[in-house]
């Protein structure tokens, strides 16, 4: 793996974020802290609100109450945002998000590439539409292609690859920007077992290598094992948090899946999954008492 | 190349088999040449008149060719420009629809009054009738972009200029070729049906003008050559977009 250096890992912290749709609210304010490059999984039941949660952290959507705060920085709305509500066409939320510069790189389930680019052209994307020039889109997209393994097949288009090499693409452009965080929302989901386990080491290594903090929704708890050093665990209608593991494996290698302290984290996990729901969930930033986390 | 030979064996032995029959009928039944000509009249009156056919053949294509790429432009700009808003598209939408049912050989005249006699009116026809099957297109294919893709583009910060660019119109591309193939034919009817008011007789009569004149004579045999070269108008833009939406569809799923 080529050695780009260490990206500049940002915290992200969701300040008793809320979301209402059309009068129902999806979930109840959650109020996490996710330390600067750490890996945190999201699991939970269909419908709790985890990949909104995501999503507000990538800034698509604005949450109906509470802020979201990336590395720091905090001030109002993004300037398209701000446009649409001085023009009328958006009425704005009590909720505030900004990212500023500090954009967070994204993989979603599907890698949704653009068909008529081909590989290098698709991980080159997001400079492009940032103004990079040519020449340092194509030093940066072959340095990330070669990271994720697909240096040799930079002119293949969509069309010519497997949903592995596929996924990878999605991964070498989410981190093209060297974004501070990398937002996962299930991107194994689509994928067979092993095509998974592959992707998994894939995301272990980027991982111990960029050092940027991840935010991995997913519904496989063994994933979220066995990425997260901590696990965030929600349940739903409406969704909140109901507890977060901090994960504590005597090594990372596929051989820990079989070991008594994976299947208790496990096992812990789904008991709080399948509990009856509690009256108040869990207090505002208890995840920032979880020790650990540092890749 | 072996392929190609495999795809169009058939309909060329089919076209070969119907001039026989079609040359055996008028042989047998004894049809008389104003009536029907002979496919082998016709190919005598292609040749023999192959100088000022060339000529007219040349004028056609000019207004057909011209016509097309008219309404190639002006169709994928105000295509975008309705697609852009859903008001405008709920405003002029139906209006494009119904602009299409005015019958063209009816405004046909008046196109002689905006540009007058010649090469120029036939163009404009060629494109009145070709651009609304690209517009309708356009704006189809530029509504059907992926949300999940202009998501992504949101996720990017891209402007909208920028989204129209780079995403919805590559992605709408194949919509857009769909209408140029249609428009590639009507792009040869309304030419000719410009012509028919609009065209010169004499040494620069376009195809229209030859199909005119040839009747009043009674040269059918004249009539179906000129129909047969605005045919091959028709199939050489055919084949020239089917060639481009090719090539820039190349690679895609």
């Amino acid at each position: 793996m080529a050695d780009t250096g260490r990206l500049p890992a940002a915290g992200i912290s969701f300040d008793a974020v809320s979301m209402t749709f059309a009068g129902v609210r999806a979930f109840e304010p959650v109020s996490i802290d996710v330390k600067a490059g750490s890996f945190v999984s999201i699991v939970g039941t269909s419908g709790c609100g985890k990949t909104t949660l995501l999503r507000i952290a990538a800034g698509l959507v604005v949450p109906s109450e509470g802020s979201i705060d990336l590395g720091g920085a905090r001030p109002g709305m993004g300037k398209t945002t701000l446009l649409r509500i001085a023009a009328g066409l958006v009425v704005p939320s009590e909720g505030s998000i900004d990212l500023g510069g500090a954009r967070p790189g994204m993989c979603f389930q599907d890698p949704r590439l653009l068909p008529w680019r081909n590989a290098m052209d698709n991980v080159t994307l997001p400079l492009e539409l940032a103004g990079v020039s040519p020449d340092e889109c194509q030093d940066r997209g072959i340095e990330m292609l070669r990271m994720v393994g697909m240096g040799d097949a930079w002119n293949r288009m969509p069309s010519q690859l497997s949903g592995g090499m596929r996924m990878r693409l999605g991964l070498a452009r989410a981190l093209v920007e060297r974004p501070p965080a990398l937002l996962l929302d299930e991107p194994c989901s689509a994928l067979d077992e092993i095509t998974r386990e592959t992707i998994n080491e894939l995301l272990a290594d980027l991982w111990k290598e960029l050092g940027m903090t991840v935010l991995l929704v997913t519904h496989s708890l063994a994933e979220a094992v066995y990425l997260g050093r901590q696990v965030v665990v929600m349940t739903g209608r409406p969704g909140r948090v109901v507890s977060v593991h901090g994960i504590h494996l005597p090594s990372r290698n596929p051989e820990v899946r079989t070991t008594v302290e994976f299947a208790q984290a496990l096992q812990s996990i789904y008991h709080d999954m399948t509990l009856p729901r509690p009256p108040g969930g869990i207090a505002p930033g208890s995840l920032a008492k979880h020790a650990g986390g540092e890749p | 190349m072996k392929r190609l030979v495999h795809s169009i064996w058939p309909p060329l032995a089919m076209v070969a088999a119907l001039l026989l029959v079609w040359e055996l009928l008028v042989l047998v039944l004894q049809v008389r040449s104003f009536l029907l000509p002979a496919p082998s009249a016709v190919l005598r009156a292609l040749i023999e008149n192959a100088d000022s056919l060339s000529r007219s053949l040349g004028l056609t294509a000019l207004a057909a060719v011209g016509g097309l790429a008219v309404a190639a432009i002006v169709g994928t700009v105000v295509g975008s420009i309705v697609a852009s808003s859903r008001l405008l598209y709920r405003g002029a939408y139906p209006i494009a629809t119904l602009l299409q049912m005015v019958p063209l050989v009816a405004i046909a005249p008046l196109l002689v009054i905006w540009f007058g006699y010649g090469v120029r009116s036939a163009l404009a026809s060629a494109a009145i009738v070709s651009v609304f099957p690209v517009i309708a297109n356009t704006v189809d294919g530029l509504r059907s972009t992926d949300p999940n893709l202009r998501e992504l583009f949101r996720l990017y910060g891209a402007s909208r200029s920028i989204t129209w660019w780079k995403l919805a119109l590559p992605w709408a591309v194949p919509n857009i070729v769909t209408g140029l193939r249609i428009a590639s034919g009507l792009a040869v009817i309304g030419a000719i049906v410009g012509e028919f008011v609009s065209g010169y007789a004499g040494a620069d009569a376009p195809l229209g003008v030859v199909v005119l004149s040839s009747l009043r004579e009674a040269r059918t045999d004249l009539v179906f050559a000129a129909v047969a070269l605005g045919a091959l108008v028709g199939f050489v833009l055919f084949g020239a977009v089917s060639t481009l939406g090719w090539l820039l569809m190349r690679g895609r799923a």
